[in-house]
This record gives C-alpha cells, structure tokens and sequence, in this order.
C-alpha cells in the first residue's frame, strides 16, 4: 500500500504540486480582491478571473515541460505501441491537463467555504465560471502541445511560459477589438452586483477553448499517427477548429461584452428623512451613511439639495428609480469612501453641474467647490493643502469653520447663486 | 584555453543566449513608452519595457545548466571561472545592450519619465539573479517561475506602484531613483553569485536538465 502511494507521488508529484500551486493563485486572488469591510461574490469572482493571466502562464509552462519530457522518453513507445496511438497520447495529455483544470474547482470550493462563512451577499455566474475553467484548459492543452512539438530542449517551459504571458502582452496593447482581445485565453471582465450578464458572450469564449483545446488534442494525435487513422484525427482537427470559429462568433458580436448596467433594485433601507436604500451587499454602510447624510442635510435644509430619498446607483441606463429617489455611489465603506459618496451626491444635484455647463469663470467655480467641501466634508480639490497665496485659500480657511446652522442660512439666501454658479468668491461668509 | 572556452560557450549555448540579448534590445526599443493594463479595471498601467528583461534572464539562468552533467562531475579542470564568466559576462552584455536600448524611452514627456536605462539595468540584474538562485534551489522544472511570477504577478496586486509600501513586492516597477529596489538588487546579485561560486554543475533535486 504504501509502495503503490509512493509510486504515485514519484510519477505524479510534479503535477499534484502544479495543480496544489494553481489552486493557491485562485484562492489568493478571489480572496485578496475584496473591498475593505464588504463580503461580496462579485469581487472574488473578479479576483479569480484576474488571477487567470498568472494561472495561465504557470500552467501552460507546466504542461510544456510534461510533455516535452514525455515525449523524449516515450517517443519509441509510442511508435510501437499495441493500443491506438491516440489513446496513448489522450491518456498522457489527460494526465497532465486534468489534475491542473482540477485546480479551479478546489480553489472555488475554498472560495465558497470561505464566502459562506463570511455571509457574502450575490453569487457566482455560472458561465463565467465556464469561462475561467475554459482559459485554464485552453493554457494547460495549448502549453502540452507546444511542449510536445517543440520537444524535449533547455528552453521548453520557459519559452512557453513566457510566449502565453507576451501574447497577453501584445493583445492588452494593440489595436484589436475587446471582441477579438476576449478571445484570449485570460478574463478581461469585472464582476459587480449593478450589471446583468451576457451569457451568450461567456458560453461563447468557454466554448472556443474547449474547442480549440480539443483541436490541439487532434493535432498532437495526427502528427504521431500514420496511413489512414491520420485521416481521422485531421477530420477531427477541422471539425474542432469549425467549433472554434464558431463559438467566436458569440464572443465578437457582443464584442466581448459580459456585462450591461442594471440595478436589481435589492434594497435594504434605513431611516425616514432621509429614507437610505443600499444593495443588500452594502448594508454594513447603512448607519454610518445614514448619519453624514443626516448632518448635510441639516446644513442645506430648505434648499433644493435636501436629501428625501436615495438609493444606490438608480440613475444609470435601465435603471428605475422609484418616485423622488436620487442616487447615491458607493464604492467601498470605509470612512473616506463614506465621505466621497456624500461629496458626489453634493457635486451631482448641488451648483457644480451648472459651472461646467453653463462654463462659468474661475471664480465662480471655485467658491462653489468650497462649498461643496465644507458641505461634505470631503477635501477632494485639496483646499487644505493649498498655499496661502493661491486662490481661494483664505475664503476656504475662513469658511470652513462656519457652524451649521450660520452655514445654512446663508446658505438659503444664496441658494439661487449657488444652484446657477453665479455666487463668487467675496460673497463668501 | 580557447578550445575550453568554445566547447564551455557551445554546452551552454551562448550563441543563443547572444541572439535572446539582442532581440530582447531591440523589443525594448520597438516597445518604447507602451504601457498596458495588466488587471479587468485598467488600473495598474505598467511599462511595457520593464517586463522585457525577463527573456535574456531565463536564457542565462536555463542555459547554465549543462547537458553533460556527468561528465563534468569528474573534470579535470575547474569549471568554476567558465561559470562565473557565463553568469557575470551574460549578464553584464545584457546589462550593456539593454541599458542602451533603454536609453530610448522619451523621458520627460512620456507616461513614464521616471523609468529609463537605469530601472531596465535594475531590472536585468535582478531577474538574471533571481533567475539563477531559483534553476540551483528548485531545478528546472520550476526555476523559471520565480522570474516569471516577479513579472506577472506584482502589478496585480498593487495597482498603482505606490500603494506598495515595501517596494520591493513591486520592485521592477518602480521609479530609476528608487532606493530600495536598487538594494534588493544588490542583495539578489550578491546572493547569485555566491550560490554560482559555491555549488557544483550538478541540479539538487536530481531533476534533468530541461
């Protein structure tokens, strides 16, 4: 028993330890890509599909290496083997791809243990997980037959490896479409919870590897075989690259495209006045935005930029945001990013937007960013840092310090200005 | 001497490597400013040409190992200074060709002014060192992933080169004046070059040669 375990780590180790190394690549990505205090599925899915461009050149300069080794030792035995000589090389390429495909499903199955654990909100997509599976086996396949044609020589796995990472390269940098770029065997897509899929585009890739790995497969076969069974595997190469082609077709005429924006709407909601809607996923934020949106809108009560309702993301295209309700953008929730969301509600519904559309003068725009900041309490222009000479740094240090109710009734005197960016920077209190 | 060094430079392929050095310049020139996104979002842009050092680091560090590994195990001359001329001359060549071809990345201007002959330098000794530590610890069969995976994986997890506060996750990446990176340059060469002059022609592991 033990002599039969000791066996098969000696012949397999290599691999185990590849497939065990890949696994790690998923499980550290899906887990390190998410945002600070949220426990979603969107962002380890997009971690898993960025590790794809590491995953991928370890495993194609994996299997590279296999075969080349194989190949040299077991040239001979192949060409006066019993069996068929296809099953022959479908066993070895099955013992080399499969245990490092295998590394997807055990990092998702740590991935979703630890999910489970944390409560993360959403779920993985299928086919998107079809497309992951895909580019890894596309990899793994593609390295085996490029080991196996190049043979066994000093720069096999490298130059494998390092020809998968510079074709990503070269497609990342030119011209070709995101379509033709999709086509690649590396996720280029995020995941987010405000969007609704596309599966036609991610069936459509997941289907163009699998196919083209099987036509790999047949060409490794045909170039091993001779007479008439090198007929079928060449008949089996075409109709694998006809699949190929035609899977393509789904991937560019969406031109790759996984996702379009769409707000399911799963709310979860706090308070009256304002009523605060967040997606589920973001319910954590809930109170500590609840309060900042409480103290703006003791600051602008009475003005047009009092917040009634908000809910997250409602203003983008096929959205539908129910009656009265404004938008609200949160990224992440930590303090700073709470602060932000309460800056781009202000920027969004409050005299910024009349600046830029109505192109008013420097001067102008300047004192309504100083409003801005003090009403969000945001320094995103960097106010603070400002030099003592530079425009408008004395009318913010002496603004900023303004009480709330003293802010708001000026505030209220000058909310005409204000909306339509003609306030200027004297008329500051 | 010379018969020595020909058959030492054809067992371990300096022709080859010659011709990975050179293409390897003129790809750094060819790729100039380009930058790419390496993540989904398009966040951590990275200079195309910092990456290219990579390729003439695997060839050096692959073609050091040699193919006549039992033969050489009982030389009758020390085949210590041949190695020691492959790795620091290669290396050195690639440094040269590199650099110069570095020298045409528009400074000043470009998406990346901060990076230029000096950051490719940097970035050649300390894969070419990394390389050869990695092929006499792990062997062949994995040698050639720790320089891949600096190259890769790095700019995946900082996206932008400043949020790595250790400089050294993102060491190919940062800017000629960065002082760490620099350091851990000098450490990997330091530590290459020992474990050059102190272990024989023979991989551990007992793993053949490619």
């Amino acid at each position: 028993m033990r002599r039969t375990v000791g066996r098969f780590f000696a012949r397999h180790g290599f691999i185990l330890c590849g497939c065990l190394g890949l696994a790690g690549i998923f499980v550290f990505f899906g887990l390190s890509g998410g945002r600070e205090g949220l426990h979603l599925w969107s962002d380890r899915v997009s971690g898993i599909g960025e590790a794809t461009v590491v995953t991928g050149t370890v495993a194609s300069g994996l299997a590279a290496w296999s075969a080349s080794r194989w190949v040299d030792l077991a040239g001979d035995r192949i060409a006066s083997s019993a069996r068929p000589r296809s099953l022959v090389v479908l066993r070895h390429i099955a013992s080399v791809v499969l245990p490092l495909v295998a590394a997807f499903p055990v990092a998702l199955a740590v991935i979703t243990a630890q999910a489970m654990v944390t409560k993360s909100y959403g779920a993985a997509y299928g086919p998107w997980l079809a497309a992951i599976a895909g580019t890894l086996l596309l990899a793994a396949t593609g390295g085996y037959a490029l080991g196996f044609i190049i043979g066994r020589r000093w720069f096999t796995a490298p130059l494998v490896a390092a020809l998968f990472f510079g074709c990503y390269v070269f497609a990342q940098s030119s011209a070709p479409s995101f379509g033709v770029r999709s086509l690649y065997p590396v996720i280029l897509n995020r995941d987010t919870e405000f969007a609704r899929y596309y599966p036609e585009t991610m069936l459509g890739q997941a289907g163009f590897f699998v196919a083209l790995s099987i036509a790999s497969f047949f060409l490794l076969v045909s170039m091993v075989t001779t007479g008439r069974r090198r007929w079928l595997s060449v008949v089996g190469l075409f109709t694998a690259a006809s699949l190929a082609a035609g899977s393509s077709i789904g991937v560019l005429e969406r031109n790759g495209q996984y996702l379009t924006g769409y707000n399911s709407r799963d709310f979860v909601c706090l308070g009256d006045a304002p009523v605060l809607c967040l997606n589920r996923g973001y319910a954590q934020a809930l109170k500590p935005l609840h309060e900042r949106f409480d103290s703006l809108n003791k600051k602008v009560a009475g003005t047009d930029l009092s917040a009634t309702k908000l809910e997250q993301n409602v203003e983008g295209i096929g959205d539908q945001p129910s009656d009265g309700a404004r938008s609200v953008y949160l990224e992440a929730i930590g303090d700073a990013n709470l602060d932000f969301a309460v800056s781009r509600y202000v920027q969004k519904y409050g005299g910024l937007e009349s600046c830029y559309r109505n192109e008013r003068p420097y001067d102008n725009l300047l004192a309504v960013i100083i409003v801005d900041t003090w009403l969000s309490g945001f320094d995103e222009y960097g106010l603070d840092m400002a030099g003592e000479a530079e425009l408008g740094a004395r009318e913010w240090q002496r603004f900023k310090g303004t009480s709330t109710t003293e802010g708001n009734r000026w505030l209220v005197d000058n909310a005409d200005l204000y909306f339509s960016c003609e306030i200027s920077l004297a008329e500051l209190p | 001497m010379i018969r020595a060094t020909r058959l030492f430079a054809r067992t371990r392929r300096w022709g080859v490597v010659l011709l990975v050095v050179v293409a390897s310049g003129l790809l750094v020139i060819a790729c100039g400013p380009l930058r790419i996104a390496m993540s989904p979002d398009g966040q951590s842009l990275v200079l195309v040409a910092m990456m290219i050092p990579v390729l003439p680091a695997l060839a050096i560090a692959a073609s050091l190992e040699s193919p006549l590994r039992l033969q050489e195990m009982s030389a009758a001359r020390s085949l210590l200074g041949f190695r020691v001329l492959h790795v620091v001359g290669l290396c050195a060549l690639a440094c040269v060709v590199l650099g110069f071809a570095g020298s045409f990345l528009s400074k000043g201007d470009g998406p990346a002014p901060d990076q230029g002959s000096v950051s490719i330098v940097r970035n050649s000794i300390a894969l070419v060192s990394l390389g050869l530590v990695s092929y006499r610890v792990i062997g062949p069969r994995f040698g050639w992933l720790p320089p891949m995976l600096l190259v890769v994986v790095p700019p995946l997890i900082y996206p932008r080169v400043q949020q790595d506060q250790t400089q050294i996750v993102t060491m190919l990446y940062q800017a000629d004046s960065s002082f760490t990176p620099f350091v851990a340059t000098i450490g990997l060469g330091i530590g290459a070059l020992a474990l050059v002059l102190w272990s024989g022609p023979q991989s551990p592991l007992g793993a053949g040669a490619g």
